[in-house]
């Protein structure tokens, strides 16, 4: 424990300017967007009720989940790094706890000023109108939730790679790639398999949103913030969905929720395996986890073929020539193996099914 | 002596090639061994295996009775790699207090005088220093942390004389006073013979020789002879002649043998002048490696 302890202590020091920067960067863009969008929701008994982009800071939130894991594990990918790090009298299992937690506390501190900057600004800069700060702490924790699951998400896929580049990819490419296989399995078979239209939602950042904004309410609701319909003007409008996609019953929305908390937990196991099992004589390697271009170049081939057989021939050859270049990055070579090929032609007889 | 460090049949391999196979070593305590090799013989990769960065595919590594995994034996370990990790902006002070964190034993005094002996200052910036200088400051470091285990790999590299001769005396008295053990890697053979008590040489993926260094060298005698009449190489097939060079009347040699053996055998074929050279680590080493071309062949 005192290994970690010590670990955990250098990782914040390290990342101590560069929490700074980013805390005064994610402060003056909510300052910005909320003093230049005051709103007056409506006036009723003599009284304005007033909001502004608070929901700013929960975008600053779920922007940093993805980019802090990056921050804090990258250098885990170099040789130079790694010589240093492992050699060092410290369980492998406690540098990735310490890695995950010092970027959890960093986005923690940044999310914070970010909502309190808002929730600040939106109170002083506006016309002394009705403005329910206390909302602001349901939405904080209940955006952190959500954060916390991307968070987890990221750094379990960031970390498979082996260098910087490749973990960028993977963590793009790979939420892509199931987000395409499930869009397109959906609009192939619909109800007929369990891939339904209710599976793809979980990905779907609407439903995502909708879900966790369900929570707030219901906490604010269960901790007494709701000032009767007064509060109900500040939740309808902002802190609700506003897509006009058809309603989401609570079932779907509540399946949503658990779906993402699993995701988390999972990941954040698979991130410690990852990092304790990790060789580090693959930094700087190619990247082969089958959470990256193992998955994700023919997951895309694939979703884009199958059904396009309609599609002109040009179509066809564009999509196996980016598969062909998708490989020839992943090898960093030319000479690309047999079974990438196979995998190449798979798809191309795959569009016939 | 109970060893410090034991290695039992540990081989690793790097990208599914396989580097180092069935290495069995015993370092012993209070000791400084040099280990060398052709580039790409796997001296790095060994001292990353035994201090902990890569874990091997087979075998086991033991710092005494215990695996070098573990974090109290990590604590007694100190791998200074060929080109350390440093932030560009860390000042030796900072540096210190860093590793001061994971090696309680780390001893300022010492950082301090080892730097003085080095001629740097603690308070200047990494990034304002040459790669000599980089390099002199983690041996204080290294020596600050007062291990029990001490590896450097390629440590000589971008020192110049000077600096070469305040390292050697700094680890030498550093092993006197704390009975610490040593492990080198290095190219520059002359340097690691007048510092190393026994060698270790990686061949072809294994433990090919090690020993004493001043008794393996002794194996071997060098001499240079001067004859009458030009002298062809048939005159040495009957000799133990593991290097051989001829030129006209005037011959260097290097048999494996003692020197008594050697002198019988030389003195059969009338040399005008006969003179016994020293020989050398780097000398022995290639001789070591020549042999093993031939036996190969």
């Amino acid at each position: 424990m005192k290994h970690f302890n010590k670990y955990m202590l250098y990782r914040l020091k390290s990342s101590a300017i560069r929490t700074l920067i980013l805390t005064l960067i994610a402060s003056v863009f909510v300052f910005v967007l909320c003093i230049e969008n005051i709103t007056v929701l409506r006036y009723e008994n003599g009284r304005y009720f007033q909001n502004s982009s608070t929901d700013s800071a929960g975008v600053v939130m779920l922007a940093l989940s993805v980019l802090l894991p990056i921050l804090e594990t990258y250098s885990l990918k170099d040789g130079k790094t790694l010589d240093v790090v492992f050699s060092l009298p410290i369980k492998r299992r406690s540098i990735a706890a310490a890695h995950y937690l010092s970027g959890i506390i960093q986005l923690i501190f940044i999310s914070l000023a970010a909502f309190l900057t808002a929730n600040f600004t939106t109170l002083i800069a506006g016309r002394n109108g009705y403005f329910a700060t206390v909302h602001m702490i349901p939405m904080f924790f209940v955006t952190l939730l959500f954060s916390l699951c991307i968070y987890s998400f990221v750094i379990f896929i960031f970390g498979k790679a082996n260098t910087l580049g490749d973990g960028i990819v993977f963590v793009a490419g790979f939420y892509g790639a199931v987000y395409f296989i499930l869009e397109k399995a959906s609009s192939l078979f619909e109800t007929r398999i369990f891939i339904s239209y209710f599976s793809r939602k979980i990905l779907h950042t609407d439903v995502i949103v909708e879900s966790f904004s369900r929570i707030v309410e219901r906490l604010a609701e269960i901790l007494g913030f709701f000032d009767g319909k007064v509060d109900e003007y500040i939740f309808d409008d902002y802190y609700k969905s506003t897509t006009t996609l058809e309603f989401f019953n609570d079932r779907e929305l509540l399946t949503t929720l658990i779906i993402w908390l699993v995701i988390g937990i999972l990941c954040t196991v698979g991130y410690v395996f990852t990092v304790s099992r990790y060789r580090a004589e693959k930094a700087g390697d190619i990247s082969d986890s089958v959470f990256g271009y193992r998955f994700i170049i023919p997951a895309f081939g694939f979703s884009l073929m199958v059904g396009s057989i309609d599609s002109s021939a040009l179509t066809n050859i564009l999509i196996l020539m980016a598969m062909l270049i998708g490989y020839i990055i992943y090898r960093r070579s030319f000479k690309i193996k047999l079974e990438d090929l196979f995998t190449i032609a798979a798809a191309l007889v795959f569009q016939f099914l | 002596m109970p060893s410090l460090i034991t290695i039992k049949n540990m081989s690793h391999s790097l990208g599914g090639k396989i580097v180092l196979e069935n290495i069995n070593i015993a370092l012993e305590e209070a000791t400084v061994t040099g280990l060398v090799g052709i580039n790409g013989a796997g001296k790095t990769t060994l001292m990353r295996l035994i201090s902990g960065v890569y874990v091997p595919d087979a075998g086991e590594i033991r710092f005494g009775e215990d695996p070098v995994d573990l974090p109290s034996v990590k604590e007694q370990i100190f791998f200074l790699p060929d080109d350390p990790y440093y932030n560009h902006r860390t000042t030796g002070n900072e540096l210190f207090s860093m590793y001061k964190q994971f090696y309680p034993s780390a001893d300022r005094k010492v950082f301090d005088d080892t730097l003085e002996l080095f001629g740097l200052s603690p308070k200047e910036r990494l990034r304002s220093f040459s790669k000599g200088m980089r390099r002199q400051m983690f041996v204080a470091i290294a020596l600050a942390i007062k291990p029990k285990l001490l590896l450097l790999d390629e440590s000589f590299d971008g020192l110049d004389p000077k600096a070469r001769l305040s390292f050697k005396k700094a680890v030498n008295v550093f092993v006197e006073e704390n009975d610490t053990t040593v492990l080198i890697a290095s190219h520059s053979l002359r340097e690691l013979e007048d510092f190393c008590d026994s060698y270790i040489m990686i061949d072809n993926r294994t433990v090919s020789s090690s020993g004493d260094i001043t008794d393996d060298v002794s194996k071997y005698c060098k001499y240079q002879l001067a004859f009458s009449e030009p002298i062809g190489e048939e005159a040495f097939e009957n000799m133990p002649a593991v290097s051989l060079s001829l030129n006209g009347k005037f011959v260097t040699v290097i048999l494996e043998a003692d020197e008594k053996e050697a002198e019988e055998m030389l003195l059969t074929l009338s040399p005008v002048i006969m003179d016994k050279m020293t020989m050398d680590f780097e000398e022995m080493f290639i001789c070591e490696a020549e042999k093993k071309g031939k036996e190969k062949k």
